[in-house]
């Protein structure tokens, strides 16, 4: 029996604790099958782990986590099937306040505290990322200059939405300006700059260097976890979740390709309760559901994106790697 | 009193719970406080609603009073917006009442409506209002009892409604110096915190009650809907608690007054049940000892850090000191005064006040001489209170009492016993400060006693500075016995004492300080002095002078040596009489003393020294002696006395054979011998080369105690390197003189004997020894010596009892001795390198097989093993006896064929 430690990353709003609740809710309700609980560790104070899961068991999304709702969770499980059959392990998990991803931005200093410090030595990351709740990376609008625009215009720092550092050939690369920020406005934390920036600390805690690969036997492995995925527009709902990391996380993508082996980093698109819990129709459908209702959807080895409805299928790959989901 | 302009502060959730707006620029401090006490206080349980509630807390410049509402038109469950009014630190301070401050509070439409929180506000017009008395149900009752009665934060309250007027009373209850640090909240869903520490009130939902659960375990939880508020020791039914309900404010006043009537400052919130007691005990302090003692702890509790010339504390001082002589002697008679010396405020009080001091110090004095010359149990806790006294003077003064008052005992045996206790008691650190002055009070044989008694277990530093004291005493009174135990010299007594007076006196000839102290005696005198020291470390004076001033005093010789043979070490004086005289003289009285008085004649005879120097006197007596003088107190004198090292040579040459033939016929047992005559046989066997060892061995009627003269030689063997040396030799002399076979008879006895006598010392260091003496002097003749040996070592080898040869260096290249299979391939390999006789390799195995094939198999990849085995093979075919050994035989002959033949092609 064996600790893992497992640092869920994500800017507010991101969906860390619905995942959270609905996993702890699949494992009481027999939707996860690949981990469950080991009855025989069972905690004798299940504080915490009711409340993680107290809304999603009423068919309710979670609120926002305030800063006194921080909370360690540690979930004992045994792994079912596939090539580590039977291990069992310590799963700790920490609920916060993702607002503090982005006081980790601009505190840079203070902001790095010991907590932090616990969670940069975790076994493995999952980043969640939710597409309707990033800050884009926003251009200054610039004073209007005399004479035609000239081909430096099109630097792509200074591109508009999405917050790509590569744009894609078929992306405008002058934003309107009616999108630009202007001076007064206020300013938030872009989302991928903030996730890369935290990203740099954790490998620098881990005495990575830039570019520096983890070593061989221990893979630091990252899973970006792309949430409330049922709400997403198509074509980006069946299309692989690499594709739309690319497209709209390009600087978080140029990132992870460049300081993370291949085989560390894996995109999964998710949708933690498989519908929007505020419609009440979905959610009566969604607490009478006899099987899980959520769905993770990620490219398998052969190319070919693959979907199950087994929510523990990001937690496993992030612990155990291409074994953790080998059946699939 | 209200502020005049109030800033204020806008929170709520866009895109995570931040500051909307605000009238001031908040430090980065002031901006983490606010985004995290502004958010909701903690885990919201499913179902439960967030009404408008209020948290009050110090942040940095500002005294913050925060409403909370929820967000409804917010985009995520759970969020909420904050208003918080910042009052200034030093403004709060003075707000008596809240409520027209929180009257400001507005609830903000949404998340932009943000322009009316960016500048600040005008204060509000407040008017005084009365103070309606707390009822005994009202809840404010059990807030204010566990807030004054205990330092236990938070103190939490669990109900169904907000009580928000349950705050704002509080707060009317407060004085400025609590206000600014007090922190509270009425819709608590965990425990909170501020910077400093948790929240002093919480009032939590009924929902929330498991996020208390550590707080329910401590007394500072009421869970209002499900049990009666729980009594408060030292607030519950007090008289200051029902005047604080009925009066409130008043109360509260009066509480500030008296503090800066006595020069302090106001106490803490949770300590105010402590200083109400303080003032209760006001009245009674002055007449009673333990009022006093309570009043005094409770004014430095609540005032820790008071200088020692603040006056309330200084007249706490001086009626704790006045009372002093009132105080019981039970528990403990000194109890009370060790409790006043150990008071930091007494010692600080005395620092800086002189005159304080001056009373305290005869307070200490008198009680200490007082208490010691009254009870004995005093004495026990003398150590405890030099320990505790914070100043060196008061310990002088403690000193100074327990000396006056062992010197107001009656009688000499009554001191000693105190000076007895008191020494016991007494630790190392404070003998110096006590136990040399105690010295002072009694005389010199009760100073050795006590020496005695507690000299050793002091530590170095303290040993030396209180026998230094003693030492004095000893040489001032002659006193050897104390001289010695003060100085601590070992071995040459004399030579320490004449070190020690040379080191008091400062002489380099302190023997003119001890002859001019005695020779201020009579003469008669004077021999009586030097006859009762010739058996103390005054003897080099006694002696030396003794003979001079028996020669004066013209006592005749024999008389002399009748007073001196009475004297165990009388000898020395008397023989100091003998060198002055003449051959013929000597001689003379010699013949008159020798029959009976045979100790003086071994003493001249074993000291070496002094017959080299009085050779004459030397000789005489040892041609005066009769035989059975020399062979008994003679030899026992040599050889077992301290003058053994010394007389060894000379008289080994006399006591050598007899010593042989004591050990053969068991007169003298092993165990003596070990203790001090191997030296002498040493010496004795090296001087005259076995001589008389190789005559007994030759003669037939010593031939049954050969074992044990084998079992000294053992023994001498496993000495130091000269002594093993000296054991080979005379393993050599016995191995070529003796008849081999009577040899081998007779040594296999020995070793038997000696292993049946001391198996340890035989099989753990005699036996090696033994062996390498045979092996690297006649490897021939040790076949036999081991054919003899191995019987007796084999078996515990084999059963693997104890490792016989442990670490033992003697044979490099062998390895450890650790199990039989070394000791099998060591003797194997060793008869193989020797070429020694298979036949008595074969003997020695007795026939059995097990035996012979365990050494064969030892040595199988031992070069020359398979001619080894050829040759015992050959051995077995021309005796019968070693017939059964033959299939072992070929056994490992068709073993080591081919590895023989495969070594031969590769050399040949």
């Amino acid at each position: 029996m064996s600790n893992r430690t497992l640092t869920v990353l994500g800017v507010t709003g991101s969906g860390k604790s619905t995942w959270i609740g609905a996993l702890t809710d699949g494992l009481y309700r027999g939707h996860v099958s690949r981990v469950v609980f080991d009855d025989a560790r069972w905690p004798e104070d299940t504080t915490g782990i009711n409340r993680v899961r107290s809304y999603v068991q009423r068919g309710l999304f979670p609120g926002h986590t305030a800063e006194e709702m921080r909370s360690v969770i540690e979930l004992p499980l045994l792994i079912q099937g596939g090539r580590r059959s039977d291990e069992t392990f310590t799963l700790k998990l920490s609920d916060y306040d993702g607002e503090l991803i982005e006081k980790l931005f601009r505190e840079r200093t203070r902001g790095w505290d010991n907590a932090w410090e616990r969670r940069a030595r975790a076994d493995s990351f999952l980043l969640f990322v939710r597409h309707d709740f990033t800050q884009a990376l926003r251009s200054l609008a610039r004073p209007a200059e005399p004479g035609p625009p000239r081909p430096d215009d099109a630097d792509p720092m200074m591109s508009s939405s999405p917050d790509e550092f590569t744009p894609p050939p078929n992306v405008s690369r002058r934003a309107p300006e009616t999108e630009r920020l202007k001076p007064e406005d206020p300013r938030y934390v872009p989302t991928s700059l903030a996730l890369v920036e935290l990203l740099q600390w954790i490998r620098r805690e881990r005495n990575l260097m830039p570019i520096e690969m983890s070593p061989p036997d221990r893979p630091l492995r990252v899973g970006i976890v792309l949430t409330a995925w049922d709400s997403i527009k198509a074509p980006w709902r069946e299309a692989p979740p690499e594709d739309y990391l690319a497209q709209h996380h390009a600087i978080l993508k140029d990132f992870l390709a460049c300081n993370f082996r291949e085989n560390e980093v894996r995109v999964f698109a998710m949708s933690a309760v498989g519908g929007n819990l505020e419609d009440k129709t979905y959610r009566d459908r969604y607490l009478e559901a006899e099987s899980p209702m959520s769905w993770v959807r990620w490219t398998g080895t052969h190319g070919r994106v693959v979907q199950t409805e087994d929510l523990s299928v990001p937690l496993c790959w992030a612990l155990y790697g291409d074994d953790g989901i080998a059946d699939d | 009193m209200s502020p005049a302009m109030i800033e204020q502060a806008l929170h709520g959730y866009d895109r995570g719970h931040r500051l909307l707006a605000s009238s001031v620029d908040l430090t980065s401090a002031e901006v983490v406080l606010t985004d995290r006490l502004s958010d909701l206080s903690g885990f919201l349980p499913p179902g439960t609603e967030v009404p408008p509630y209020l948290t009050i807390f110090p942040c940095g410049r500002f005294y913050a009073l925060a409403r909370t509402w929820p967000d409804l038109s917010g985009t995520r469950r759970g969020t909420v917006l904050t208003h918080t009014l910042l009052v200034s630190l030093d403004d709060v301070s003075s707000v008596e009442d809240l409520e027209p401050l929180l009257e400001l509070h507005r609830e903000p439409r949404d998340v932009g409506d943000r322009a009316s929180y960016q500048e600040p506000l005008a204060s509000p017009t407040v008017s005084p209002r009365g103070w309606r008395p707390v009822d005994l149900d009202d809840p404010l009752t059990a807030v204010t009892s566990m807030l004054f009665g205990g330092s236990r934060r938070p103190v939490v309250v669990v109900a169904d409604s907000r009580h928000e007027d349950v705050v704002t009373r509080v707060w009317r209850l407060l004085w400025p110096t609590v206000r600014v640090r007090f922190a509270a909240c009425n819709f608590a869903l965990g425990v909170r915190k501020t910077e400093r520490g948790p929240f002093d009130l919480l009032i939590a939902p009924s929902s929330a009650r498991p996020s208390f659960v550590d707080v329910a375990k401590s007394a500072s939880l009421w869970d209002s809907l499900r049990s009666a508020p729980p009594p408060v020791p030292g607030v519950h039914e007090q008289a200051w608690f029902e005047v604080m309900k009925v009066r409130g404010p008043s109360w509260r006043d009066d509480v500030v007054e008296w503090c800066e009537r006595h020069a302090l400052s106001a106490p803490s919130l949770g300590s105010i049940a402590r200083f109400e007691r303080m003032r209760a005990l006001d009245t009674m302090a002055d007449t009673h000892i333990t009022a006093a003692r309570s009043r005094l702890d409770a004014l430095v509790a609540l005032w820790p850090a008071l200088s020692g010339n603040h006056p309330w504390l200084r007249e706490n001082v001086r009626a704790l000191v006045g009372l002093q002589e009132g105080a019981p002697d039970v528990p403990s008679p000194l109890r009370s005064l060790l409790d006043l010396v150990s008071r930091p405020e007494v010692a600080r009080v005395a620092a800086e006040e002189p005159a304080e001091e001056r009373v305290i110090v005869q307070v200490i004095r008198r009680e200490v001489v007082r208490r010691v010359a009254r009870n004995d149990a005093a004495l026990e806790e003398l150590t405890a209170l030099e320990d505790a006294v914070p100043r060196p003077t008061w310990q002088e003064v403690i000193t100074e009492g327990i000396v006056e008052a062992l010197a107001q005992a009656d009688t000499s045996e009554e001191r000693f016993r105190k000076l007895t206790l008191a020494f016991q008691t007494l630790r190392e650190s404070t003998i110096l400060s006590t136990g040399v002055a105690l010295l002072e009070v009694v005389d010199h044989e009760e100073r050795a006693a006590l020496l005695d008694m507690y000299g050793e277990v002091l530590t170095v530093a303290y040993r030396d500075c209180l026998f230094g004291h003693a030492l004095r005493l000893g040489v001032r009174d002659l006193d050897a016995a104390l001289i010695a135990r003060a100085f601590r010299f070992f071995g040459d007594a004399p030579r320490g004492i004449r070190q020690a007076i040379g080191i008091i006196l400062g002489s380099n000839n302190p023997s003119v300080h001890v002859v001019s102290r005695i020779e201020a005696l009579p003469l008669e005198g004077r021999i009586d002095w030097c006859l009762g020291r010739v058996c103390d470390p005054w003897r080099p004076f006694a002696v030396e002078n003794g003979a001079r001033w028996v020669r004066e005093c013209a006592m005749p010789p024999v008389e002399v040596a009748r007073r001196c043979a009475e004297l165990e070490h009388g000898a020395d004086l008397f023989v100091q009489l003998l060198v002055t005289m003449a051959p013929e003289e000597v001689r003379s009285v010699l013949r008159q003393v020798v029959g009976w008085a045979p100790r003086i004649v071994a003493y001249v005879l074993a000291s070496e020294v002094r017959a080299q120097t009085y050779g004459h006197v030397f000789d005489v007596a040892l041609s005066e002696t009769p035989g059975e003088v020399l062979l008994d107190d003679l030899l026992y004198e040599a050889l077992c006395g301290d003058n053994a090292p010394l007389a060894a040579d000379r008289v080994a040459a006399v006591a050598g054979p007899i010593l042989v033939r004591r050990f053969a016929t068991g007169q003298l047992s092993v165990a003596d011998a070990r203790v001090s005559n191997a030296p002498s046989i040493e010496r004795w066997m090296v001087a005259h080369e076995l001589e008389g060892l190789r005559s007994l061995v030759a003669r037939e009627e010593w031939r049954e105690s050969l074992p044990q003269v084998w079992g000294v030689v053992a023994l001498l063997s496993s000495g130091t390197t000269r002594q093993r040396s000296v054991g080979t030799r005379l393993l050599t002399v016995c191995i070529r003189e003796a008849d081999r076979r009577a040899f081998d008879e007779a040594f296999g006895r020995a070793l038997e004997w000696f292993s049946r006598t001391d198996p340890d010392t035989f099989l753990e260091k005699i036996s090696a020894e033994i062996l390498v003496a045979v092996r690297r002097t006649e490897p021939r003749s040790a076949s036999g010596w081991i054919e003899a040996c191995f019987p007796i070592v084999y078996p515990p080898l084999r059963a693997g009892v104890r490792n016989p040869f442990g670490g033992t260096p003697w044979r490099p290249g062998f390895g450890d001795w650790d199990h039989a299979g070394h000791w099998r391939e060591w003797l194997t390999r060793t008869w193989i390198s020797h070429e020694w006789s298979p036949h008595a390799f074969l003997r020695i195995m007795r026939g059995d097989q097990a035996r012979l094939d365990e050494c064969l198999g030892a040595v199988r990849f031992v070069h020359r093993a398979y001619e080894f085995v050829e040759s015992l093979c050959d051995a077995a075919r021309k005796d019968a006896a070693h017939a059964e050994m033959t299939p072992v035989l070929l056994h490992w002959r068709d073993v080591l064929m081919p590895l023989w033949k495969k070594v031969w092609i590769v050399r040949y």
